[in-house]
């Protein structure tokens, strides 16, 4: 084992990078002679990573907003997925080249295309889209640079007048990009169908997701690494008191399930509308994904996403612990990428069985790809700024 | 004093919480279980050291949301489905989702009052009047002096050693507190 490497992000690389390989097998297999298929299910490999990233970006600049343990704690983990976003930018490039190859409104207008009217026509026309998506990246580079600039990893609990400017104008001009975003990019794939709240329902996902992650990868470092991690969060130190991991586990735990909540309110109120609206340009998106066998998939993402988090983590002990918390968290993580996949995949009708297993295929590959990256990042900036504990721990942990 | 006999209990003053956590959990370790600290403030470790058992608020809240759940959608389902069964727009009358956002508030609501009324409960309140309202000296609770009062119905509570082992434990004073 290369002995420079922290041993958690390490292990986690390897197989993060064999589950891509994996992926990038099945897809060749399955669908190298239907190039169109496998766009599609490129889209949905990167849009589900990009997600992640985003809402790591808008985490942290929470955090420095509010400031406080969790945030301090939690910082290096968001960091690590965020800093993967010029990757995940340069992953979104090529999709420029297939716009027709997977959104049906590119066809618009034309003779046996779609029609629409004049308006929606020049909002989703090609040259307006990849502007707005040109604009949407340059603003996102800018904001994670910054944020990553300013996030001080070795701070207390507190936030300087810096960090909470960065956090603070990041919101701003991350909740309308990464919201118009997300119309642009997934929404428009069934393009008469809209929902104003699409944009939260995709970016609260976001959120969960990298906060799971967050304290997954918390959960999952060597002890005394994470005991200088929550020292270094801490306003005193108290030596050998395991109080303050189960305190800071116990907000991390409460905070996961806030935002599963709010996940769970804006889907179901989008469901709910439309639902008692009963209309058919709007009920359409719905039924696509209630039927033929996607219920169950929408079945399983009420259980993985709400009901199973939920009520396990009503408990205290769930929360002050660290194992079963992330248990917890790997659910949640296995419920966004379930329910990315029932957001997007009925939207490619007639849905064949070489393009669920692609769809599978491409998620497993980026998914793979992205969770590498943000190890080797983690790995990076534990190694940085937690150097000293990290060679204590060596040898006496391997996870 | 001739009412030294029929008293409360003997109430100890400390200057300092931690003199007050020190003398709480030696009281605890002696055998005494008919025992209240007192405090102006929270201080860390006093519940432990007083020897509080595990709160059962958690329980009393999570039964008062299932109730509330429960009411939620047991008044909904007889309103629409039983009661008054009325076709709205050819949906089937137990139109669940619809019920969802009155039962996610009667859950909370239900949850919440039994949070407030669980806690009055369980800690004796409302309660106008208490035997250590009687001691002058206990008016600083509010402020700057910390106090820890053994009752007499404990089994261990003797006038005369007990109020021995509170001095021995560095209290500024041990009062008499009058029924």
């Amino acid at each position: 084992m290369d002995d420079s490497r922290e041993p958690t992000t390490y292990r986690r690389m390897g197989l993060s990078l064999l589950a891509g390989a994996l992926g990038v097998g099945i897809c060749i297999a399955l669908a190298s002679h239907r190039p169109a298929i496998l766009w599609r299910a490129y889209l949905l490999g990167v849009v589900s990573c990009w997600l992640v990233s985003m809402g790591a970006a808008g985490l942290i600049a929470i955090g420095n907003l509010t400031g406080g343990k969790w945030a301090a704690a939690a910082r290096p983990y968001y960091l690590a997925s965020m800093k993967t976003l010029p990757v995940v930018a340069a992953l979104l490039v090529p999709l420029a080249f297939a716009l027709a190859q997977i959104y049906p409104w590119t066809q618009a207008n034309s003779t046996g295309g779609e029609s629409f009217s004049a308006a929606k026509a020049d909002y989703l026309s090609p040259p307006f889209f990849l502007a707005r998506a040109a604009a949407y990246l340059i603003v996102w580079l800018f904001v994670t640079r910054w944020l990553a600039s300013v996030s001080r990893l070795e701070l207390l609990p507190g936030s300087t007048l810096e960090m909470r400017r960065a956090g603070a104008l990041s919101l701003v001009l991350l909740v309308p990009t990464v919201t118009f975003a997300a119309f642009d990019w997934v929404m428009s794939l069934e393009p008469h169908w809209y929902s104003s709240i699409f944009g939260a329902v995709l970016t609260a996902g976001g959120v969960v997701a990298a906060h799971a992650l967050a304290v997954y990868g918390l959960a999952r470092t060597p002890a005394r690494l994470r005991r200088a991690i929550v020292d270094a969060a801490a306003e005193e130190v108290v030596e050998g008191d395991e109080k303050q991991v189960a305190g800071l586990f116990g907000d991390l735990g409460n905070l996961l399930l806030a935002f599963i909540m709010v996940w769970t309110y804006f889907s179901f109120s989008q469901f709910l509308i439309i639902w008692s609206g009963n209309l058919p340009s709007e009920i359409a998106w719905y039924e696509r994904r209630l039927d033929g066998g996607w219920q169950f998939a929408a079945l399983g993402v009420v259980a993985l996403c709400f009901v199973m988090p939920f009520f396990i983590l009503l408990s205290r002990d769930v929360k002050q612990n660290i194992w079963p918390l992330a248990v917890v968290a790997m659910i949640v993580l296995v419920g966004y990428g379930l329910n990315m996949y029932w957001t997007v995949v009925p939207a490619f009708q007639p849905v064949n069985t070489e393009e669920l297993l692609a769809s599978a295929g491409a998620m497993l590959t980026l998914g793979g790809l992205w969770s590498a990256l943000n190890a080797w990042q983690l790995g990076r900036l534990l190694r940085t700024h937690f150097g000293g504990a990290i060679d204590r721990s060596r040898g006496q942990e391997r996870c | 004093m001739s009412m030294t006999t029929e008293n409360f209990g003997l109430l100890a003053e400390f200057v300092e919480p931690d003199e007050l956590v020190e003398a709480t959990a030696r009281i605890y370790d002696t055998g005494y279980r008919d025992f209240e600290a007192y405090a102006p403030m929270p201080v860390e470790g006093l519940p432990e050291a007083v020897g509080f058992p595990r709160s059962r608020m958690p329980l009393v809240v999570l039964i008062g949301g299932v109730v509330g759940c429960l009411t939620g959608f047991g008044m909904q389902y007889y309103l629409t489905v039983i009661d008054y069964p009325l076709n709205i727009g050819g949906r089937p009358l137990n139109s669940w989702p619809s019920f969802v956002p009155v039962v996610f508030e009667l859950t909370v609501l239900f949850a919440a009052l039994s949070a407030v009324l669980g806690m009055l409960a369980m800690n004796g309140l409302p309660r106008p009047h208490h035997p250590l309202f009687g001691v002058p000296q206990f008016d600083r609770v509010t402020q700057d002096r910390f106090f820890v009062c053994i009752r007499r119905t404990d089994p261990l509570f003797h006038e005369q050693t007990t109020r021995e082992f509170l001095q021995r434990l560095g209290a500024k004073e041990v009062i008499d507190v009058p029924l």
